[in-house]
């Protein structure tokens, strides 16, 4: 890979990847930052000696949202008594970032398919008929895994606003 | 989409800059022969040379400092230095064993001498490792190994490397000169057809080389941090050095793979050898004098640049 072609792909996906992983981060800025430098070091580590993946996107995006999942998994009893999320004016509150996180995390523990809809559907504001397209699945399946995965949440999180609220 | 989800534009910047600035560094540390840099290349590098001075460095180093990066960096060279120490440790007692069975006639001295330069590089591997480490406390960033890179708190940990670097070919040399010398002496009775000796000849040439350039880059360094010359300067200068030394190298193996081809044809011509047995060597041939083409390519680009 060549340094054009890796510069083209940041470009190409520094945005999109950027916003997917803000949403799961609950708007936390320097998290972000972070989680996405990582991703892309991570890429220009594997990329480098042979070639870029068909999707860029898509593998940066994978790795993003591994990278979290293994941050948070380590951070989540610090989170509940630091609360450290460095919150600045004009973000989400702290307490809103860690009830994001939170969330993603449980998410994260659902099976692969609810996973998959339930981030498709509430952080990249998909429609049903776009993700039933792209899973290769009917919208009646799709809708039952969205109603599974949000009965599963229920009970995972009893305190947080899954149905009706913010992520409704 | 909301503000919230996207990203500062300076952030963007920053980071473009990082990955073009790793790029280069994995690059620099590939082994010698790599690729010609086409020009545009070379001059986007020596423009982010001279963004790297200075400003721009510290403030991407103020950026990762407390960031979690930096906590990855630290535990990768903490891990590297406790890897390098347990290494030395054990290469030290092999060559305790080597020493006693070298001592009762049980190895010959090449391989005690290999097992004794093992543990004087395992010492400067280890001796890197931590320089790397020190490196990362001061300044919250990954190791810098280009000759523009700013101080770290006040050290030149670029020299400091370098100066290692030295010694890790010095102890290769070392060895090699044993070797010649007992491959002299086999050649002498006739016991060595000349093949190996020309090869060892010019692995010594090769790590006299390195030396030689590694010596240049020092003094480049050295150069730059008293203000004689720019880092534009310094990156061409290096790079040219660099390139330079590479197409000595490639030329040397081309003149040596076309003395042992003379010799294998005079061979195929007194008929002690058939024609397949050259064809091996043809090829590595052909692929010397490929790497040689490229070499020479990139030194005119540089030269043009320059």
């Amino acid at each position: 890979m060549t340094e054009q072609q890796l510069m083209k792909i940041y470009q190409e996906t520094i945005h999109p990847l950027y916003g997917y992983m803000a949403r799961r981060t609950g708007g936390n800025r320097e998290l972000t930052e972070d989680i996405v430098q990582e991703s892309y070091l991570r890429a220009l580590d594997s990329w480098k000696s042979g070639a870029p993946p068909d999707i860029p996107l898509a593998w940066l995006k994978r790795v993003a949202r591994n990278v979290l999942i293994d941050y948070l998994r380590q951070k989540k009893r610090e989170y509940k008594s630091e609360g450290d999320l460095g919150s600045n004016a004009g973000q989400p509150t702290a307490e809103d970032q860690f009830e994001s996180l939170e969330l993603f995390l449980a998410i994260t523990s659902l099976g692969r398919r609810k996973a998959r809809v339930i981030e498709a559907f509430y952080y990249d504001g998909m429609k049903v008929r776009e993700i039933a397209d792209e899973m290769a699945i009917s919208d009646r399946a799709v809708e039952g895994y969205l109603r599974r995965a949000r009965q599963a949440l229920k009970s995972l999180l009893p305190d947080s606003e899954v149905d009706g609220g913010q992520y409704a | 989409m909301p503000k919230t989800y996207e990203p500062d534009s300076r952030f963007v910047e920053r980071l473009e800059w990082q990955l073009a600035s790793e790029y280069r560094r994995l690059d620099r540390m590939k082994p010698a022969g790599k690729i010609a840099i086409p020009r545009r290349l070379a001059m986007a590098g020596v423009m982010v040379g001279i963004l790297m001075t200075g400003v721009a460095a510290i403030k991407a180093a103020d950026y990762i400092k407390d960031s979690w990066r930096k906590k990855i960096e630290m535990a990768r060279a903490e891990t590297e230095v406790a890897l390098n120490k347990a290494r030395l440790e054990y290469v030290r007692e092999l060559a305790a064993e080597t020493e006693k069975r070298f001592s009762d006639g049980l190895v010959q001295e090449e391989e005690y001498m290999a097992v004794t330069l093992g543990v004087e590089k395992a010492g400067l591997d280890l001796d890197r490792s931590v320089l790397n480490l020190d490196e990362v406390k001061a300044s919250g960033a990954p190791p810098r190994h280009e000759l523009y890179a700013p101080l770290a708190d006040g050290r030149d940990f670029v020299s400091e490397r370098l100066r290692i670097e030295v010694k890790y070919v010095e102890a290769d040399l070392k060895l090699l000169t044993t070797r010649w010398k007992r491959v002299k002496d086999l050649a002498g009775i006739a016991v060595d057809s000349g093949n190996e000796l020309d090869w060892v000849q010019t692995e010594m040439d090769a790590r006299k080389a390195t030396i030689a350039e590694i010596m240049k880059r020092l003094d480049l360094r050295e150069r730059f941090l008293a203000g004689v010359i720019m880092a534009q300067e310094v990156d061409i200068m290096d790079r040219m050095a660099t390139a330079e030394k590479n197409r000595n190298q490639a030329q040397a193996k081309v003149d040596l793979l076309k003395g042992q081809m003379e010799r294998l044809q005079a061979l195929e011509a007194q008929g002690m050898i058939s024609p397949s047995e050259s064809g091996p060597l043809r090829h590595a041939l052909d692929a010397a004098q490929a790497e040689l083409k490229l070499a020479s390519i990139e030194v005119e680009i540089l030269e043009k640049a320059r």
